[in-house]
């Protein structure tokens, strides 16, 4: 056995599972070769410190009664009819997360398209007001779901949501990995026969919610529109911004065939912030 | 065929709860911190219980809750860059070459530098390795899982696993014998 062929193998006999033949080979190059011994030696005495001393602790008791409990809270409140989504969010409100969190979400809109609060489909009837991708997402945003609506996946995995989409829109769905921001879920509606998309994030104790739609059929002006000043904007530099009335902030941008439009009650900068440095490249073009 | 809710969380607790212990140590040895590994515990199994319809029956739910466990750590801690000062891999290197000995008897001496180490060296060193090497250093040398194992809860071929644990025990060694040397019970050559 060359030092190369022992190196390789120092880990597994460290942790005993070479067979015979090839631990007896092991051992005879490490009592030739003082260097590959030193090494052998060395991750050995490693292994059996941590193992001794980094012992296992066991679980305090007040964190089983406590998951106990939370557990027996879980299922009384999944008896109650609301839909998933909510139970998601209220559960953001136990007492192991951030107070301002469970604060932040009650006054927040879950995830719904149009005026109708009895949707079921995610299909609302077409109004010509309600046409605009912009008034469409702050409204989005804005309003307070009390469980209509079943959430269609509630994942922190991009891959999950990525997948729950695939085929249900016609346009790609994007779902940017936000940087300071942890995927929530999403769902997948229709305003009329046009398919949308809806990713909602959290930042913080801020929910960040993303808006999609298809940018040929939001730029033909028929089943969706824009103000022509922002589709001017997007045409010319791909993103608009602006800070609503309230002090929150929505921003535009085109990726592909996909406009997305994120809302934030967030600082402009903040929100940008966000955007513009994911990590998945499918995040606003500044 | 559906169960009732009381069947559904009966058989929850029966599988998932007795694998606290294994998600608590590795939450504290990953977040440093028993209040933080509370929280990562408590809400790991909040989630668990919410998706135990996804868990498929007779597969490893170690490995699911684990999974669970990592992707919550990961969402949490990682995004928020709370992770603890890590060691430089080049650095440990170069400390753990300027301090290597020639070894002279049967006995190992280097099991005899580290006896004399603190708990909480051993605790300190171990933190400070870089995520994806503490991982495999606590299931295998803390919470005893074999490569297969550890495997199945991190998702990466048995090649991975044990390049990645050679590579933190290395890492973990050099820190260890920069402890040793700081408290006098080692020499630089």
């Amino acid at each position: 056995m060359n030092c190369k062929h022992f190196q390789d193998l120092i880990t597994p006999a460290v942790d005993r599972v070479l067979g015979t033949t090839e631990l007896d080979q092991f051992l005879e190059h490490a009592k030739a070769c003082p260097p590959c011994r030193y090494e052998y030696e060395g991750e050995l005495a490693t292994k059996d410190l941590v193992a001794r001393r980094a012992r296992m602790v066991p679980t305090p008791p007040a964190l089983v009664s406590a998951i106990s409990e939370s557990l027996v809270r879980e299922r009384t409140n999944s008896s109650t009819p609301r839909s998933s989504w909510s139970r998601f969010l209220e559960s953001l409100r136990a007492p192991y997360v951030r107070p301002a969190i469970g604060l932040a979400l009650s006054a927040i809109a879950l995830v719904y398209v149009g005026v109708d609060l009895t949707m079921n489909h995610g299909t609302i009837p077409m109004t010509s007001s309600d046409r605009d991708v912009m008034r469409q997402s702050i409204n989005n945003y804005r309003s307070v779901l009390s469980g209509t609506i079943v959430p269609q996946v509630v994942s922190a995995r991009h891959d999950d949501v990525l997948r729950f989409f695939d085929g249900k829109t016609g346009f790609p769905v994007l779902v940017p990995k936000l940087r300071h921001c942890d995927l929530v879920g999403g769902v997948a509606s229709s305003y009329g026969t046009t398919p949308l998309a809806h990713v909602v994030y959290k930042h913080n104790d801020k929910l960040v919610y993303v808006y999609e739609a298809c940018w040929k059929t939001v730029q033909k002006g028929e089943n969706l529109k824009l103000p022509r000043r922002v589709t001017a904007s997007l045409l010319r530099t791909g993103w608009y911004t602006d800070t609503l009335p309230d002090g929150s902030t929505i921003a535009l941008w085109v990726r592909g065939e996909t406009l997305c439009a994120a809302l934030a009650d967030l600082p402009k900068d903040e929100l940008i912030a966000c955007l513009k440095n994911d990590e998945s490249g499918d995040g606003a073009p500044w | 065929m559906s169960i009732g809710r009381d069947a559904r969380h009966r058989q929850f607790e029966l599988e998932a709860l007795p694998h606290t212990d294994l998600l608590y140590n590795y939450a504290l040895r990953m977040t440093g911190n028993p209040e933080d590994a509370r929280d990562l515990v408590q809400e790991t199994y909040l989630k668990a219980y919410r998706f135990w319809d996804k868990y498929e029956q007779g597969t490893n739910i170690r490995a699911w809750l684990f999974r669970i466990l990592k992707n919550s750590y990961i969402n949490r801690y990682r995004k928020a860059s709370r992770e603890p000062d890590t060691v430089e891999y080049d650095e440990a290197q170069n400390f753990y070459e300027s301090v290597r000995a020639q070894t002279a008897g049967p006995s190992n001496p280097q099991e005899s530098l580290f006896r004399n180490l603190l708990d909480d060296d051993v605790a300190k060193a171990i933190s400070g390795l870089p995520d994806d090497f503490r991982t495999v250093v606590i299931l295998s040398d803390i919470e005893g899982l074999t490569y297969e194992e550890i495997a199945e809860f991190v998702d990466v071929p048995l090649g991975t696993v044990r390049s990645r644990l050679h590579r933190g025990r290395k890492l973990l060694r050099a820190q260890l014998l920069e402890y040793a040397r700081n408290r006098g019970f080692a020499t630089k050559e």
